[in-house]
């Protein structure tokens, strides 16, 4: 059941009446049991899978705040090797075992794992995440551990967020489900305006760009290096109006029912330096890394090369949390290394990036060569294998102009970057779609579904978050 | 006061998930609204499945509601065989399951590609028994087989031999079952689309669809991504009848291995029928219009004649492909994917002559 779809609309609908129709006694459970029916939608069995890591991290909780000194780190230890072994287990198995048998290969012999087939259940990252952060949370003594098992469970599952983040933390989620919720003209506005915007990145932007974005990565040996450029620009507003889409939808949702959810996106390519970008972009992925790896690592209160390995350590791991493939691995060691590189010139010339910076042209100098190598790396996300990169920047830089006709004609171009334009021209001016008044949300609303559905691209395209 | 809209946002909603997840519910808002011509009827069908589809406004025809007419004088006719057809809508859109309409034929029965299994029980007659297997270009391919035949109309009614497998298959097979039982039992496979059937198929929004598909083609030059409007403007296609990539296409590469496959399949289906209870087994495959009309520029893969003049084919076949060429504009809507009723008689008139010529 994705967010674009009418099954969710009539679902939506259904699940946020009842939840203000009933006693706030029961609507943990109302939202438990929607959650249960919004993820078995994909695969049903996948429940079993999320319902193995609830009842561990539930009871490794209650234990984590029982004990103290070692066993305190035993029951920790054994939670986060629960979770990461199904991660392992569903996510990581054939990456591993293709590496095996390559590695085997080139020492002269044949080894492989046992084969097992299964499907990556959706949204595994993102849940598994959530379950360790409420672990380590409990063990770090910042949260409480929850008594509570079906309210422990909507934790995990609650579906707004359920199966593509933004991944909560317990100390912002948790008391949440306790507290009662009144129908809010104001919040249920601005809550649903907030949706109606994610729809309309996801299907009037992003599904838009993917009309020329897959044909053209699909035929990479007949494209034009101007058709490469474009479309490897616009791949960096298809993701990011996809999956900042989703979020918007996730949080608009939520907030409807009266949950707050953590922000996800910030203009991220307003960004002038890639750790701003990264403090704009997946915050809530961001901050997962930076609170329970990077600063476990010893952050930056570490040696220089230390330091830098850390940030290594921290984006090559990132990179194979998206997925279980080297182009992922590679993606997140490029950030990774533009970091390091960044932090190196600004050793060798201390204060130059903050002293070029007060100047305007210079601020959209830095804003520009952010976005470029931000959409450089896209290309290692977007394309699986090496010679598809390869070839790619072969083609790229070599200055080849005849090629297949663009998928898009010359008005949806212009109409597609048109909106891209009005989207960064709205960020850029911080507009947010939140009105008290009636008329101005009903105006906007309108506006916002008529576009919908005039410029829409109608085809149920899975969110690319999903594949995580 | 938000109590209230709370409840009617529940009813309402619910009762949208209610009856678009049940078949009756459904059936009784299919019926309800194919019964009106107004407003609050559906438009998806009504002006050409494919402008149903598109809906672009210069392709909304006035189609041809009825079906083809039942010839009058029929009662002196010998009639001795009893006829089943094993068909797609190319048939049932056009003639009613009567069987005045086919020379010889005494009693008629329909099965359909797209219901599942059903078991043949013969009718308890002395007449000859007839099996017509009809299908479209565009879907021969993947259902000219035994297999996907006996999936739809089988006259074998024996239980499966046991299969030797592994405890391991065994338990991976019950949890595919149980997963797929646990799915149908709480989403209907086609939720989406009824769904947009129930909330936006009515006549009156017809006019909005149109606005939008016309900017989309007209300033944007994209369809729906099912149909193709053909390079002549006049005629809308089914996509994958256009598309060489695919394997319905009147377009893609046909090659001998592809024809000599498809004519084994042929005979395979008529041996088992005929070792089975019929006493002739009658095959008709229907070229997409696209084949028909040629109005792309470039030669179509002439799939139909190949198999037709494959030396090894020895069942019995009815090709409508070259009298449906003669007048060909005039044997199909322009904007439906089957042919009209001008088309269909033609082809009747073809199938009948072989029936005639049957012993």
């Amino acid at each position: 059941m994705v967010f674009n779809s009418l099954q969710f609309l009539v679902f939506f609908g259904i699940i946020t009446s009842a939840y203000f129709l009933l006693h706030p006694k029961f609507r943990w459970l109302l939202l438990l049991l929607a959650s249960c029916y919004f993820y078995m939608a994909f695969v049903p069995m996948y429940l079993g899978i999320l319902g193995f890591t609830i009842v561990i991290d539930y009871f490794a909780g209650i234990y984590l705040e029982r004990f103290q000194g070692f066993q305190k780190k035993l029951f920790l230890a054994l939670s986060l090797a629960a979770n990461i072994g199904v991660l392992a287990m569903f996510k990581y198995y054939h990456f591993i075992d293709q590496n095996i048998v390559w590695l085997s290969e080139q020492l002269g012999t044949h080894v492989q794992l046992p084969v097992l087939e299964m499907i990556l259940p959706i949204g595994l990252s993102f849940h598994t995440f959530q379950a360790m952060s409420y672990t380590i949370e409990v063990y770090r003594g910042h949260q409480k551990a929850e008594r509570n098992f079906g309210i422990y469970s909507l934790y995990v599952m609650f579906y707004p967020q359920l199966v593509a983040g933004p991944i909560e933390r317990p100390q912002n989620l948790l008391h949440q489900f306790y507290e009662v919720h009144s129908w809010d003209w104001n919040r249920v506005k601005s809550g649903l305006l907030q949706m109606a915007a994610g729809i309309f990145k996801k299907v009037v932007i992003a599904d838009r760009l993917a009309l020329l974005v897959d044909p053209t990565y699909e035929q990479l040996p007949n494209q034009s290096s101007g058709a490469l450029a474009l479309a490897a620009v616009f791949y960096s507003f298809q993701i990011y109006c996809d999956f900042s889409g989703y979020s918007d939808v996730a949080i608009g949702a939520a907030r409807v029912m009266g949950f707050k959810l953590m922000d996800n996106f910030n203009a991220p390519y307003f960004a002038k330096s890639l750790p701003e970008f990264w403090r704009r972009w997946h915050i809530s992925l961001s901050t997962w890394f930076k609170d329970y790896v990077y600063f476990s690592l010893g952050g930056n209160r570490v040696s220089i090369p230390k330091w830098y390995l850390n940030i290594m350590v921290v984006f090559v791991l990132s990179g194979i949390w998206h997925g279980a493939s080297w182009n992922f691995v590679i993606w997140g060691a490029l950030h990774g290394l533009f970091q390091v590189i960044g932090l190196s010139i600004n050793r060798v010339f201390p204060g130059l990036a903050a002293e070029v910076q007060r100047q305007i042209w210079a601020q959209w100098a830095y804003r520009l060569l952010t976005f470029i190598l931000v959409t450089l790396a896209w290309v290692f996300f977007r394309l699986k294998h090496f010679t598809e990169v390869k070839q790619f920047f072969q083609t790229l830089f070599m200055g080849k102009s005849d090629g297949l006709p663009l998928a898009l004609n010359f008005p949806e171009i212009m109409l597609s970057i048109g909106l891209i334009f009005s989207l960064c021209w709205w960020e850029y001016r911080q507009r947010i779609l939140h009105r008290a008044h009636t008329w101005p949300f009903l105006i906007q609303f309108s506006l916002l579904a008529i576009a919908i559905y005039f410029l829409g691209v109608f085809s149920l395209k899975q969110f690319i978050y999903f594949q995580f | 006061m938000r109590r209230l809209i709370a409840l009617f946002l529940f009813i309402f909603f619910s009762s949208i998930l209610v009856i678009s997840s049940s078949e009756k519910g459904m059936h009784w808002i299919t019926q309800g609204r194919y019964a009106r011509n107004d407003a609050w009827g559906a438009d998806k069908y009504r002006f050409g499945d494919l402008y149903g589809v598109s809906y672009l406004s210069d392709f909304r025809i006035a189609k041809d509601t009825h079906l083809l007419p039942l010839p009058q004088k029929t009662d002196t006719v010998l009639r001795d065989y009893d006829l089943t057809i094993l068909g797609d809508s190319y048939l049932y859109s056009s003639f009613q399951e009567h069987p005045a309409y086919f020379s010889r034929v005494k009693m008629l029965q329909f099965y359909r590609w797209s219901d599942s299994q059903q078991h043949l029980i013969f009718a308890k007659s002395n007449r000859k028994q007839v099996l017509l297997i009809e299908c479209v270009e565009r879907n021969m391919w993947d259902r000219m087989n035994l297999a996907d035949a006996r999936l739809r109309l089988d006259v074998q009614q024996e239980k499966s031999l046991p299969v030797d497998k592994s405890t391991k298959q065994i338990l991976i097979d019950q949890l595919d079952r149980f997963d797929a039982g646990v799915k149908k039992a709480m989403y209907h496979p086609t939720l989406e689309s009824n769904l947009d059937f129930v909330l936006f198929n009515l006549g009156f929004l017809g006019w909005i669809k149109e606005r939008k598909a016309d900017f989309t083609w007209k300033i944007l030059g994209r369809t729906n991504p099912d149909v193709q409007v053909s390079r002549d403007g006049k005629f809308l296609y089914l996509e994958e009848t256009l598309n060489a990539q695919k394997r319905g296409s009147s377009f893609r590469f046909v090659g001998k291995e592809d024809v000599d496959l498809m004519v084994h399949h042929l005979q395979e289906i008529e041996s088992y029928y005929l070792s089975n209870g019929f006493d002739e087994v009658i095959f008709s495959l229907i070229p997409n219009p696209v084949a028909v009309l040629e109005t792309e520029g470039k030669a179509s893969n002439l799939a139909i004649q190949k198999i037709v003049e494959h030396p090894q084919l020895h069942v019995k076949m009815v090709d409508p492909s070259a009298s449906l060429k003669q007048h060909a504009l005039l044997n199909f809507y322009s904007s439906d994917s089957h042919w009209n009723l001008r088309g269909a008689q033609i082809w009747l008139n073809d199938f009948n002559q072989v029936l005639s010529k049957l012993p």
